[in-house]
């Protein structure tokens, strides 16, 4: 698959997720008076999706209420009224007028959100992240997101008004693989396409379509993060290189299909030798690696199926389980070292469901985290090159030569490379490059890549 | 393979002649609706304004995991000779307050408009000499936003005052997208769809 032509006049808005993929499309139904003797009303306000074999609940979006309502949110079963499901991550918008900062209204997962309006005339909203259900054992099972009013719970205890609303409000959200998703938020907002480098962002769609598993990434806008921080994030996701290119084009680089430059290099090629050293900085052979957005975790008790007792738990003690998948190069390690592939550095405490921290538990977490996956096989994909790769000690050559490296830009495959004074032949990458325009001479740093 | 025929590669091994062309990009008017097009510097053309030529350096971010590097915005920095005797027709960059401008003929209104400098927009292009004929290497062929200007020593919009003027530009996508910041409102806010209103019990 590559990107075709249509995507980039009309096809890159597929990629922001819209409506349908949100609670505003799948409103069930309603019904009054589910509490005997207390009028109580509740509505479902969403429904189970399927995202690349990861049931989840909804997509981003949020319950709003007038300033007169009372009620609660929570996740159920529909088959079972007692399986309710924990809420996590739920965070609030608040203010008058939508636009304040969505700040964390609650981290720690609970089984449901009280909605308490506490400031008249004023409307909240709750925004929520996917609500997950790793469920796939069981089709049966629908989860819906359910938002009650009330005027008889603890936290509720004045009358319910005569109407409310669910209101939709939705963040940019993109999802695709990560050459799709970041050329869609280019181009979304505003990146004159000629300012894309077309053909790498298309060879890079390929390349990731034919991995063992297609990385796909769910990525919302965060505020006060810049578009800059967004996208490299994303290409994280992945083992491709982004760059902005010679000619002042963002691009994404495949590595599993890089366009080919030199096919031979030698000594004459060049302007006087070229530098050789081992970077041991780009070695890493060993890393517990998770996904999504699970940074709290907490116990949850035996009643809930299996593989959901695993994903809850698997931070306290399960590192090396479906969520944390351990990775090692033995051979590496004895080597160079130990060397731990980690973004995500905190002591944790384990946490009962109902977020209380359990006594006298506390860990360390080492973790290389995936925030934009739902889906372990696309981080097992993106992972394999640190066995294959990233854990063998590299060369990085430095040349200099005339305007014929020009040949060549970021991410480019060097092959038949003969500098390295051993008389080794080698297969290379250019992550570096500076054109001097004065003295018409360019300098090129290579990463080995080993065949 | 790679981005140079292998006409530019045996041209370039053979120390053919090279042509570098500078081109501003001045719009007519503040709303950039237009823009006039001015070669300042042509190696084979009337105008040869750059006395540095300087330098553009790119990188790659995600080179390893351990490493992940930098995603560098493609700057380019030149330096031109900004007395107006290389003349563009007397064109140049006039430094101070409101006079901080590119002064351009406005060949649609009838009247200059002066542009600052960071309206303008900058165009580089390399050709080798290939069987007698220019051939562009397009790989690197640049067009970018003027960021800054470094003028030697002030100026005035009268003067000719000798000196040079050190331009930076960067790609589009730098100056307006990368370092944009998400907002609170970007997000779809709907209500028609899922508005529902209850009625009391």
């Amino acid at each position: 698959m590559s990107l075709s032509s249509s995507f980039w006049t009309t096809g890159y808005a597929d990629i922001r997720v819209q409506h349908d993929f949100s609670s505003a499309g799948h409103l069930a139904y309603r019904y009054a008076y589910i509490d005997s003797g207390s009028p109580t009303e509740e509505v479902y306000i969403s429904e189970i999706q399927d995202v690349y074999g990861l049931r989840q609940l909804s997509s981003m979006g949020s319950v709003a209420y007038n300033s007169e309502e009372h009620g609660k949110v929570y996740a159920v079963n529909t088959t079972d009224s007692t399986d309710v499901r924990p809420l996590n991550w739920v965070r609030v918008m608040g203010g008058e007028d939508w636009t304040n900062p969505a700040y964390i209204w609650s981290s720690v997962p609970t089984s449901q959100v009280y909605i308490d309006p506490g400031i008249e005339n004023v409307e909240k909203g709750y925004p929520f992240p996917p609500v997950r259900s790793r469920d796939t054992s069981d089709d049966s099972t629908t989860i819906i997101l359910k938002y009650i009013r009330s005027n008889t719970s603890t936290a509720n205890d004045t009358p319910v008004s005569d109407s409310f609303y669910v209101r939709h409000f939705q963040p940019y959200t993109y999802y695709g693989n990560p050459s799709e998703v970041i050329a869609a938020i280019m181009l979304h907002l505003g990146a004159d396409e000629d300012s894309i480098d077309k053909d790498a962002f298309s060879n890079a769609d390929t390349g990731l379509a034919a991995m063992t598993d297609e990385p796909k990434v769910l990525v919302t806008r965060e505020v006060g993060e810049t578009i800059a921080e967004t996208i490299r994030r994303v290409a994280r996701h992945s083992n491709d290189i982004l760059c902005v290119s010679m000619a002042g084009k963002i691009a994404l680089v495949s590595r599993s299909l890089p366009p080919a430059g030199p096919t031979s290099l030698t000594p004459s090629d060049l302007i006087g030798g070229a530098s050789v050293r081992y970077a041991r900085e780009h070695i890493t052979n060993h890393s517990f690696t998770s996904f999504g957005e699970w940074l709290l975790f907490y116990y949850t008790d035996d009643t809930l199926d299996t593989q959901q007792s695993r994903y809850d738990r698997f931070a306290e003690w399960d590192l090396d389980g479906v969520l944390t998948n351990e990775i090692s190069d033995t051979t590496s390690i004895a080597k160079y070292g130990d060397i731990i592939q980690t973004n995500v550095e905190q002591d944790q405490r384990i946490r009962n469901e109902d977020g209380s921290i359990v006594d006298g538990i506390l860990r360390k977490v080492q973790r290389l985290h995936f925030p934009y996956f739902y889906d372990e096989d696309c981080r097992d994909a993106v992972m394999e090159r640190l066995t294959d790769v990233e854990s063998t000690l590299r060369r990085e050559i430095e040349i200099k030569q005339d305007l014929r490296g020009l040949d060549f830009d970021i991410g480019y495959e060097l092959t038949g490379i003969e500098v390295t004074g051993d008389g080794d032949t080698i297969t290379a990458t250019c992550i570096e490059k500076e054109i001097d325009f004065q003295n018409l001479t360019v300098k090129s740093k290579l990463l080995e890549e080993p065949s | 393979v790679g981005l140079l025929t292998a006409a530019q590669l045996s041209a370039i091994q053979s120390g053919a002649k090279v042509r570098q062309v500078w081109k501003i990009y001045v719009p007519y008017d503040s709303t950039h609706a237009t823009y006039e097009e001015w070669t300042i510097h042509d190696d084979a053309g009337q105008y040869q304004c750059v006395v540095d030529a300087g330098s553009r350096s790119v990188s790659g971010f995600n080179v390893s995991m351990s490493v992940p590097g930098e995603l560098t915005v493609g700057d380019c920095t030149f330096t031109v000779d900004n007395t107006g005797s290389q003349t563009f027709e007397n064109r140049k960059f006039y430094p101070g307050g409101e006079l901080t401008s590119f002064f351009v003929g406005n060949s649609l209104s009838g009247t200059p408009y002066l542009a600052d400098p960071q309206e303008c927009l900058l165009q580089h292009q390399i050709f080798v000499k290939v069987s007698g004929a220019w051939s562009e290497l397009t790989g690197v062929s640049y067009k970018g936003r003027i960021v800054d200007i470094i003028f030697d020593e002030g100026g005035n919009h009268d003067g000719a005052q000798p000196g040079t003027a050190t331009i930076t530009a960067e790609n589009n996508i730098a100056a307006e997208i990368l370092r944009y910041e998400w907002k609170e409102d970007d997000a779809d806010d709907d209500v028609t769809l899922t508005t529902i209103y209850m009625e009391g019990s």
